[in-house]
């Protein structure tokens, strides 16, 4: 589910990039937003927001990069993987991956997969629970969760159900990891923020937790 | 077998209605619940409700026919609305072109429509449901599978469509194109009880239908399995027995030598068309509270007929009278409650129909 329920954001209310610019020996595997289409050109591309219907356009660098953000390669990989395809030094292939990528995520045309985009891809996308799930809690170590439209289920441990009540209202994932961090003493952030991510990326794949965004 | 149940039940099997277009001569349901009174809409869509807040995830619709409700797709709304499922069990002679159309926008919810089919022609069909029944479930059939919904099929075999029954199971494979449905037999209460003696087959027919069930999975393997009860099911269960004489092999994945045969007290709750909890329909004289009146979560954690159901399963059987000394106890799990209910009088005995001694004719009571 990707939902742009602005009821959810208060008025004139943006999420932003707040944090530094990432660092990019990055794992982050991109792949396309499900909101949108892309046509492929000669000279580059153009990417179509189904939501909005508004079009961005890509030069022949960018189109390239966008097409090998397919859900396989790390960023930091497809950047050593530029260099060798272009005519550019490695230095300015990471300048113009990372340049791409930052575009590419301002339009909110990309979703991470897996891995981390550290202090940056967290502040962005906000986690909220699809409303047509519902939960049904078994015993105090755990619960399941019924999607009715697609007939799936999941069970949750303790940890899971947590962060699932926790995206009651939209949650980043550094809001989810600094109230785990209030709840629970002795949690390594690191540890905390990589099975956070692991677990929303999971969820928001099979359709339990959607994004939250507002362009 | 469970050590306790679910915290709550996955799905409800609700009577939605007690009325019906239709007087078929085996309906269980029919005559002895002709008193009760339906739930009005409001009751039902606060029942819903407390199903969602309870994590309730299906529900099954019967009746009576549950297309003689008025305001059912105010119902199936309401179902929808409370983030469930749904399934319908019909006779599929009210399903039009319009009431297709309104069942494809909740197609994403519906897990299937089930058709009562009891005949390949109207000869047999209309002889157990009524003159021109065969024609209109037909027409509602041919609705379901022009829209592409999900529907399947029962067969409720007995004397009077037993000699059809190859045609029939042919005729929804062949002709019709299904590729997963269900036969059970006639279940002997309502006015099941009342048409006993035109409707019990007798042994060799029983057999018959064992027959031709095996024979048609041996060529179309699973498509006749959507029952759990039934003539294939219980022949393949009787062939397990038999090998299991002979070689001494029996392995099935379920506890045997107690009454185990049944585990819907574990998993659903069933609701009368007037708000009556009860285990199962089978099971109607087990009341076990009122819906808005009993919280679900205490019928379902509480009721004292629940709790009684789900000790059945540590009967063992060679405490039963009739079963003392058989030698086939150990393949045994007495079978289903509600026909040994209808069928002796009491729930915690085995059912006469899944008797393995009567089977092969060493019963001094059962007949097979």
């Amino acid at each position: 589910m990707t939902t742009d329920d602005s009821s959810a954001l208060s008025d004139g209310e943006a999420l932003s990039l707040t944090t530094a610019s990432p660092c990019f020996s990055s794992n982050a595997v991109f792949a396309l937003a499900r909101h949108m289409a892309v046509e492929y050109f000669d000279s580059g591309a153009l990417l179509l927001d189904l939501r909005t219907r508004t079009m961005t356009e890509l030069d022949s660098r960018e189109s390239w990069i966008l097409g090998h953000l397919n859900g396989q390669h790390a960023a930091g990989q497809l950047a050593e993987d530029y260099a060798a395809a272009s005519a550019l030094s490695h230095d300015e292939a990471v300048s113009k991956v990372q340049a791409t990528c930052e575009k590419l995520l301002r339009a909110q045309s990309l979703r991470l997969v897996r891995g981390s985009w550290k202090g940056y891809i967290m502040d962005l996308v906000r986690y909220i629970q699809n409303p047509d799930v519902n939960l049904r809690e078994e015993d105090e170590d755990g619960a399941l969760l019924f999607n009715p439209d697609t007939d799936r289920v999941q069970l949750l441990n303790s940890t899971g159900l947590y962060i699932w009540k926790l995206c009651t209202e939209g949650r980043t994932v550094s809001d989810i990891v600094a109230a785990f961090k209030a709840e629970f003493d002795d949690v390594p952030e690191e540890e905390v923020t990589a099975d956070v991510e692991e677990f929303i990326n999971q969820m928001v794949d099979s359709g339990f937790i959607g994004t939250l965004e507002k362009p | 077998m469970p050590t306790q149940p679910l915290k709550m039940p996955t799905s409800v099997i609700i009577a939605l209605t007690g009325r019906c277009n239709l007087r078929c001569k085996y309906c269980f349901y029919a005559d002895e619940m002709v008193a009760l009174s339906d739930l009005p809409t409001e009751t039902w869509l606060a029942f819903f409700e407390e199903l969602r807040d309870e994590g309730v995830m299906r529900v099954t619709l019967s009746g009576g026919e549950v297309f003689t409700r008025r305001d059912l797709w105010e119902l199936v709304d309401g179902i929808v609305r409370n983030k469930m499922r749904f399934s319908i069990l019909t006779n599929g002679t009210l399903i039009t072109d319009d009431v297709v159309s309104r069942l494809h926008g909740y197609r994403r919810r519906m897990d299937y429509i089930q058709v009562s089919v009891d005949g390949s022609c109207p000869e047999t069909h209309d002889g157990i449901r009524g003159k021109g029944s065969f024609r209109r479930t037909m027409r509602g059939i041919a609705a379901l599978g022009k829209h592409k919904l999900p529907w399947t099929v029962r067969v409720t075999v007995n004397k009077l469509n037993i000699y059809d029954l190859e045609a029939t199971v042919h005729m929804l494979y062949y002709d019709l194109g299904l590729r997963s449905f269900g036969v059970n037999e006639a279940f002997p209460r309502g006015a099941g009880q009342c048409n006993q003696s035109i409707l019990d087959m007798t042994p060799e027919e029983r057999r018959l239908s064992f027959r031709v069930m095996q024979a048609f999975d041996r060529e179309h393997p699973g498509v006749a399995s959507g029952s759990q009860a039934g003539p294939l099911v219980m022949a393949n269960h009787l062939d397990k027995i038999a090998h299991a004489c002979e070689t001494g092999e029996f392995a099935v994945p379920y506890r045997t030598g107690y009454l185990t045969g049944c585990n819907i007290m574990w998993q659903k709750l069933s609701v009368l068309h007037d708000g009556t909890y009860v285990p199962c329909h089978q099971l109607p004289h087990i009341t076990l509270g009122t819906v808005s009146r009993d919280s679900l979560r205490d019928v379902w954690q509480s009721s004292p007929g629940l709790r009684q159901l789900r000790e059945r399963h540590k009967i063992p059987l060679e405490s039963i009278p009739h079963c003392q000394g058989c030698e086939y106890q150990q393949y045994c799990t007495g079978g289903c409650p509600g026909i040994a209910y209808a069928m002796t009088g009491e729930v915690n005995t085995i059912n006469p129909r899944d008797c393995y001694r009567a089977y092969v004719g060493e019963d001094r009571v059962y007949a097979y």
